[in-house]
């Protein structure tokens, strides 16, 4: 067995192939880093995968409500901001792409139709301020008329149409007094929401029930 | 000039060729002889031998894509012999570090024939480094062949002067194990 030093490996390293003894082009000290910071964009990226991903299967179906109630509104023209962005169950009332604005009485629907105060929404509990008024009117767009039974609102108090007296094309408006309204019925679309009314001083309370 | 261009040169047997060598590798040909040897003249006079050699040389050879390694490969060689020709005591202490840092490699004793060994070496070393990752070889190459010192490694491929160390000691127990495998005394 041939025996070898130190310093017959060090002259035999002069020997070796010249291909392999190019000296090294200096690396950048962003070369050094650069692995690791592709391996951590890559980690972030993936996660961002994963998060996009699992929102999109956890509310991917609100989401989907929230974009069809918001486009159904621009088509007729009202601001899609006002749609309710909570997430809501099929069959809700602006699943269909309408609000349902309620005001009390003497409140403009044109001064803020662009930011309505108060919009009816299945899942919410809503206060309406009565502005010491004992009249509340419910405005539904017209367009969405024909999909109300508005006429079948259960009131126990006097309910009428008030929409054209005020002068508004695009609405119809509903106004009933307070004073004795148990709750509101509304048919739509061959479904029942119920919501009962709770009278304060300042303040009309609705809260969506099961059963009238 | 690009390296091409150089050889090029050679092989039309144009003078310039050593002139565009110079201009171009010369100062870090000097710079390396004056590792090897220590003294700026003898890097100078090796400089100018490995013009020579090269000119002699080239053609046949042909070290288009690897002509600075090809020149620091002659040059690397005229400086030991040069160093080898003076009092052996007067050795760079350089020499004598790589060499003991090698001899973990290599704790071996004597060569019959250290020609033959040499160029076994030579060639089984070439085997060993073809098959190390990139940044591995080109520490080792710029330890045991460029003598560069660990710092400069560091700096120079944007590492740090530990993991340039512990590569280094892996790699001559790795080298180690490799040349025992292939009947070399360990």
């Amino acid at each position: 067995m041939a025996k070898y030093s130190g310093e017959d490996i060090f002259l035999a390293i002069g020997e070796v192939d010249a291909d392999l003894l190019a000296y090294p082009k200096r690396q950048s000290s962003y070369g050094r880093y650069a692995k690791p910071l592709a391996a951590a964009a890559c980690f972030v990226l993936i996660v961002s995968f994963v998060v996009v991903y699992f929102v999109k299967i956890v509310f991917g179906g609100a989401m989907m409500e929230d974009k069809g109630d918001n486009m159904s509104q621009g088509s007729d023209g009202f601001d899609s901001n006002s749609g309710n962005g909570s997430g809501m169950a099929p069959g809700d009332v602006t699943s269909l792409g309408c609000e349902i604005y309620i005001y009390p009485e003497g409140h403009s629907l044109t001064a803020t139709q662009k930011q309505p105060k108060l919009v009816l929404n299945v899942t919410n509990s809503l206060q309406i301020p009565t502005n010491n008024s004992d009249i509340i009117t419910l405005y539904v767009p017209e367009a969405y008329a024909d999909d109300f039974e508005i006429n079948v609102l259960r009131v126990t108090g006097n309910y009428e149409k008030c929409a054209e007296s005020e002068g508004i094309h695009d609405y119809l408006g509903y106004s009933s007094e307070l004073e004795g309204i148990k709750g509101i019925l509304i048919l739509l679309s061959g479904e029942e929401y119920y919501f009962n009314i709770e009278i304060s001083d300042t303040h009309a309370t609705l809260t969506k029930s099961n059963a009238p | 000039m690009t390296d091409e261009g150089i050889v090029e040169l050679f092989f039309n047997r144009d003078e310039y060729a050593i002139e565009a060598c110079d201009l171009k590798y010369g100062s870090a040909l000097r710079e390396f002889g004056k590792r090897i040897s220590g003294e700026a003249y003898v890097a100078e006079e090796c400089a100018n031998d490995t013009y020579l050699k090269t000119w002699n040389t080239v053609p046949p050879k042909d070290p288009r894509g690897y002509l600075f390694a090809f020149l620091s490969k002659i040059m690397r060689n005229l400086c030991l012999d040069r160093v080898r020709m003076t009092a052996r005591e007067k050795r760079g202490a350089k020499l004598t570090v790589l060499s003991d840092e090698l001899n973990e490699a290599a704790p071996g004793g004597d060569s019959s024939d250290s020609e033959l060994l040499c160029g076994e070496l030579a060639a089984l070393i070439s085997k060993f480094l073809r098959a190390l990752p990139k940044e591995k070889r080109e520490i080792f190459v710029m330890r045991y062949f460029y003598m560069e010192e660990l710092s400069a490694i560091a700096a120079h491929l944007s590492v740090t002067e530990g993991k340039v160390k512990t590569v280094l000691k892996r790699l001559r127990d790795k080298l180690r194990i490799y040349l025992s495998v292939y009947g070399y005394d360990t």
